[in-house]
């Protein structure tokens, strides 16, 4: 291998600090992904750079089935369109059999813009106006009625147009992990579901499908799916008995952690977070411990989000400069920020340098390009000395990041999709000033005066 | 007081008397036979009378009129009315001996008829032979009965009847002459009805003609050999030409040939056996019965007929000629039946054995396989779960937990009862193999009586169900573990004939099973999932299984629309019968359809009635439906020629159809979910095509594949699109049936 040039650094020892992980992490650099050199890449596409591996996805997608439908006959995923609803990404996972999930009207038009059949388009979210009601209950789309307000509107419109929408209410409930998310939906335990699903089968106008819940985001937890899921089945199993009606799904929405490292927590999440083996042991084991009768299991639907994208999603850059900060401390500025690394505030990313570096490496401030002091993308992470112009790669950046990033002081990054025969396309462009100044009006008394 | 459908069903009675004597079932073509019997009109008569009197009889005593009408009971009271009327002239006292003799044959006939009948055998003539021979020994003394002189001055007799023009007529009939084995052949066609003429045998040859090709080639073919069988031995021709006794090798060639036999070249073999025996049992008995001043009459041929019959019912395995199990009383329909049925139908005699798992699964020791899949054990199958690499394991594979299918639910193959069950083995480390437990956990499901499952190497503690506990198809059981010889978790699988846990293998092929290769799903039924497959249970689209799933007593209400524009209203019975088979009954047109339904399959069996009611039209739709969301998956199937409307060529096709068939059926139907909601699918598109196609090869139709155009000239093609939609207002499943080719209806909609 060609020797690496990086220039002399005085590093403090610290004695007696060792750990049984060693003093530093021993880690290769990125120099490809999938197949195709980052170098390239940022050549041909720009710096910074979204770059998502179609194989990558496909794999996680196909695992997250294996796990689901080895133990469970009747299995349905839903994507989850908030989490990363470029139309690319959208067309691999429905090609891949999933439906969609969409929480506002904007979305719902993305999702039947792709081809999704309506009857495979889950409507969720608090936020649903009358108008968006109607088209999702003229398509016959299974609405998923979040508050008793909307359930009232909701039964207006239907008779209004003479119809019977397919409805599920979303349930919150107590599953042993704190805070309880019960801003969404109607809680379990205070009788809050038993209220709508009363309301539901007495006015006979909502034609009552299924239970759905969503009990957190990034949950370690699986024996917090495990309660869920029983505590879903015993609800459907009484409406059963009370009501006579027969529950056809059961959604046990998303909140599967990805192998991403929260902030704070003392192991890397590649080794704590976990698989998909995991959750769905927690799941259909308690699906089919629930009694439904072997004819009539009612299916599960999983809206899973985060944990089928972040794996395929990389961030490519470029070092714009190196300083010393008053304590000392290495600090190295990148082109791309928290504007487009959103999640940097809730994760410790995983950097990589993508070109060949040598064996000494110090702890460092990874700051981005902004002019604002909250851009960090990483507060402390041992990286080689990096030159400026040098390129890294963060990892596991594909959710929720495209869907959040927002235009600030520089514009956002073009994405690209790597296919599985290792070509990548371009799927979104670079942002230009046009794109930033395209819905922009000027009163006519503000325009610049042509000199 | 008869009403119109009580004298339908007497004159029917009467007519299939005269039909069941030549195994014709259709009173229209009988009528014929009635008319040939009239050629000696008193004797005519007087047969007539004995049927009258012995239905009428059958009927007062409370027989089934069923087995009246199909003229079962009368036939034999017909012949002995004919042969009696034929020896005495009119007078009281012959017709009190014609009503009892009458009476004695249908007692005879009825005794006759259970002895034989609990022996799974025919009763054939020999009731009239028993009540015939009877009534000559004993008539002898009875000097009120005047012996008719019509054998003897048959001019005078006719012109008593019929004038001088009869006379004429008469002789006319006997100067008609033809070479000497067709005059002879001819006569001997007659005298089955008792008529020693050629007319007679003329018109019943083509009344045998009309009704089956194949029965009257056997006729021709069995004469042929019975004659030449004669020249051969250089025998006594007067036999044959004195009383015309040939008719015996007639009727046992038709009847071993084509009736009781699935024609055919073994078929024809037992006629060639057959038919000289009964020349034999007719050089024997003549003179005896001469003896005795009695005719022989049909003797040989109900002994030789019955004698095949018991020795073909006696084998252990039915190879070589075919006994016809469902007589449907034409050769034609047994013998297009039975070829349809045994590519259709030859799976039915498996219990249907399922995958015992969720999702998809590989194969990674198959029957046969290397590692312990030998000797005894050769026909067991182990399963795992791969990734797209075709690991077995995440992360190390160093814990059981690592591997993709430990710990997943293991289901039971099929129902039965749990006799066998072994827990509280740990699992093994990976790498090792606890030989001291070679099976583990392992549970044992009886199916039938010699027929049981294993499922072996469980997880400990992991057991569903207990000892004793009635399994369902599907049912979760247990899940897969690593205990006993099992280095790595995996599931082994297999049949076996004992409930004990060391039970040797039995070879079964998985009813039905998605074979998973890249980019490519194959449907494969009955067969052995080969090593290295991915497998798959098949998925049960629930709107489509439910659509079939009539219940009995229930009523389906159909408005089929004809061509011309014209909406028939018709109400289908579905019922279930004494052999469990599932029916519907359309009162309208008089017609019955036999299907079997299943969870993932739809398939109609049998038809009897119209061939063009709407009825008909639904059991060629749905001849073989594959009730599952598989695009790419064509069912194929071979229905039932007759029932296709092949039209002229059929009758070509029938003289040959023993030997050779040029007229071949096929069926293709393809189903897909159409729409898919959080209901499951919500609706069900699936097309179909029927057709005869003209061609000298035979083509073995595969049970499934995709789409391919068979060679050869298609006719007759019937085509359509099944829609089974989801439940909405009161509206059934099945909602509707469109024709695009078909020669009558339109458009089946179902409300």
């Amino acid at each position: 291998m060609k020797k690496t040039y990086e220039s002399p650094m005085i590093t403090p020892l610290h004695s007696g600090l060792m750990n049984k992980f060693g003093t530093r992490r021993n880690f290769e650099p990125m120099t490809h992904i999938d197949g195709v050199a980052v170098k390239d890449l940022l050549a041909t596409f720009g710096s910074p750079l979204f770059a998502f591996s179609e194989r990558s996805i496909r794999e996680t997608y196909r695992d997250a089935v294996r796990a689901f439908t080895t133990r469970y006959p009747k299995v349905q995923f839903a994507w989850s369109y908030k989490t990363n609803y470029l139309n690319a990404i959208c067309q691999v996972f429905h090609s891949e059999g999933a439906w969609g999930e969409v929480v506002s009207g904007m979305e719902y038009q993305k999702a039947l813009q792709n081809g999704v059949p309506p009857s495979r388009i889950i409507f969720n979210g608090p936020d649903k106006t009358n108008d968006e009601l109607r088209m999702a209950v003229e398509n016959q789309s299974p609405i998923h009625i979040d508050h008793l307000d909307e359930l009232y509107r909701l039964i207006e419109i239907a008779r209004a147009l003479g119809k019977r929408p397919q409805v599920a209410i979303r349930v919150n409930m107590d599953t042993g992990v704190y805070p309880i998310w019960d801003r969404f939906g109607f809680n379990y335990e205070n009788g809050s579901a038993w209220d709508a699903i009363n309301k539901i089968i007495l006015t006979d106008t909502l034609d009552l499908m299924g239970l759905h819940c969503h009990i957190g985001t990034f949950m370690l937890s699986t024996n917090a799916y495990a309660i869920a899921t029983a505590k879903m089945c015993e609800l459907a199993r009484s409406l059963q008995a009370k009501h006579g009606k027969k529950i056809a799904y059961i959604d046990m929405g998303g909140g599967f952690a990805s192998k991403n490292t929260l902030k704070g927590s003392y192991m890397p999440g590649a080794d704590t977070s976990p698989s998909f083996d995991d959750y769905a042991e927690a799941i259909c084991t308690a699906m089919l411990n629930a009694g439904f009768e072997a004819d009539a299991l009612p299916l599960l639907v999983l809206e899973t989000g985060r944990a089928l994208i972040d794996e395929a999603g990389y961030l490519l850059g470029s070092v714009l400069a190196n300083k010393r900060l008053s304590d000392g401390r290495r600090a190295t500025i990148l082109d791309f920020g928290v504007n487009v690394l959103f999640t940097a505030f809730w994760y410790d990313h995983d950097v990589y340098p993508a070109q060949a570096f040598g064996a000494h490496a110090e702890e460092s401030v990874v700051y981005g390009p902004l002019c604002m002091n909250i851009d960090v993308i990483r507060d402390n992470v041992s990286l080689p000395p990096l030159q400026a112009g040098e390129q890294l790669v963060v990892c596991r950046v594909g959710a929720y990041n495209i869907t959040q990033s927002m235009q600030f002081i520089s514009m956002r990054p073009a994405v690209v999709l790597i296919d599985e025969q290792g070509k990548p396309h371009l799927i979104k462009k670079r942002e230009t000033l046009q794109t930033i100044e395209m819905d922009e009006a000027m009163p006519s008394y503000l325009m610049p005066k042509p000199n | 007081m008869l009403k119109k459908a009580d004298l339908d069903e007497v004159v029917d009675g009467v007519l299939n008397s005269y039909g069941q004597i030549l195994f014709v079932d259709k009173p229209r073509y009988s009528r014929w036979l009635l008319l040939v019997t009239m050629f000696f009109p008193f004797s005519g008569i007087s047969g007539l009378y004995a049927v009258l009197v012995s239905h009428g009889c059958a009927r007062l005593l409370g027989f089934d009129r069923q087995l009246i009408s199909s003229g079962f009971l009368g036939y034999n009271a017909l012949m002995t009315g004919i042969v009696l009327g034929g020896y005495f002239n009119l007078n009281a006292a012959l017709i009190v001996i014609l009503t009892l003799a009458s009476l004695l044959t249908l007692f005879i006939t009825l005794w006759f008829r259970k002895v034989l009948y609990d022996k799974n055998l025919p009763f054939l003539s020999l009731p009239f032979l028993a009540a015939v021979w009877t009534m000559l020994l004993s008539v002898r003394g009875y000097k009120s009965l005047a012996l008719s002189d019509a054998g003897i001055y048959t001019y005078n007799e006719l012109a008593y009847w019929g004038g001088l023009g009869l006379v004429r007529w008469y002789e006319w009939l006997q100067q008609l002459h033809i070479p000497g084995f067709w005059d002879v052949f001819f006569r001997s066609m007659g005298a089955i009805f008792f008529q020693y003429n050629l007319l007679a045998g003329v018109i019943i040859t083509l009344v045998l003609l009309w009704h089956s090709r194949i029965a009257t080639v056997y006729a021709f073919l069995g004469f042929l050999t019975g004659y030449y069988f004669f020249r051969f031995v250089d025998g006594n021709f007067n036999e044959l030409h004195y009383s015309y006794i040939g008719f015996n090798f007639i009727l046992t060639s038709i009847a071993l040939g084509s009736f009781f036999l699935v024609p055919g070249f073994w078929a024809l073999l037992v006629s060639f056996l057959a038919v000289p025996m009964t020349a034999i049992l007719i050089s024997a008995f003549t003179g005896l019965f001469y003896s005795a001043q009695l005719p022989l009459y049909s003797l040989p041929f109900n002994l030789v007929v019955l004698m095949m019959i018991v020795v073909l019912r006696q084998r252990w395995q039915a190879s070589g000629p075919q006994l016809v199990v469902d007589q449907q009383g034409q050769p034609e329909k047994n013998l297009y039946s039975f070829q349809s049925r045994a590519v259709r139908f030859k799976h039915l005699y498996w219990l249907p054995i399922q995958l015992p798992f969720f999702g998809r699964w590989r194969v990674s020791q198959g029957h046969s396989g290397d590692i312990t899949h030998q000797g005894a054990f050769a026909w067991a199958l182990d399963f795992d779960v791969v990734d797209k690499h075709s690991k077995t394991y995440k992360g190390e594979g160093f814990e059981c937990s690592d591997y993709y299918c430990y710990d997943k639910p293991v289901l039971a193959p099929a129902a039965g009862w749990v006799v066998q069950l072994i827990d509280e083995i740990p699992d093994n480390d990976i790498g090792q193999s606890n030989l001291e437990h070679n099976w583990g956990n392992t549970l044992v499901i009886k199916h039938l009586e010699g027929l049981y499952s294993k499922l072996s190497h469980l997880k400990a503690g992991s057991f569903s169900v207990k000892l004793g506990d009635f399994v369902q198809t599907g049912e979760v059981v247990a899940r897969c573990g690593s205990s006993g010889r099992s280095p790595e978790p995996h599931l082994h699988f297999q049949m076996q004939a004992t409930a004990f846990i060391d039970a040797p293998t039995l070879w079964y092929p998985i009813a039905q099973f998605l074979k998973i290769a890249d980019q490519k799903t194959e449907l494969l039924h009955f067969t052995i999932p080969q090593e290295r497959e991915v497998v798959s249970r098949i998925e049960t689209v629930a709107i489509a299984r439910d659509a079939f799933g009539w219940q009995p007593g229930q009523t389906i209400t159909v408005m089929a629309e004809n061509k011309l524009g014209e909406i028939e209203q018709f109400v289908w019975n579905a019922g279930i019968d004494m052999a469990n088979t599932r029916y519907l009954y359309c009162e309208q047109s008089q017609s019955t359809l036999w299907y079997i339904a299943s969870d993932t399959n739809m398939m109609c069996t049998t038809f009897r009635g119209d061939t063009t009611s709407a009825l008909h039209a639904f059991f060629i739709a749905c001849q073989h439906l594959l009730l599952a969301d598989l695009p790419d998956q064509w069912r194929n199937d071979e229905p039932e020629l007759p029932q296709l409307h092949p039209g002229a060529w059929l009758w070509l096709q029938d003289l040959l159809a023993p030997f050779f068939r040029f007229l071949h059926t096929g069926y293709t139907s393809n189903s897909r979910v159409t729409e898919v909601g959080v209901a499951g699918p919500q609706a069900m598109e699936i097309l179909f095509e029927a057709w005869i196609r003209l061609s000298l090869k035979k083509q073995e139709a595969k049970p499934y594949s995709s789409l391919e155009a068979s060679k050869g000239f298609r006719f007759s093609q019937i085509s359509g699109k099944i829609n089974i939609v989801s439940a909405a207002n009161g509206l059934p499943l099945l909602r509707e049936i469109s024709f695009e080719k078909h020669p009558k209806w339109c458009v089946l909609q179902f409300i």
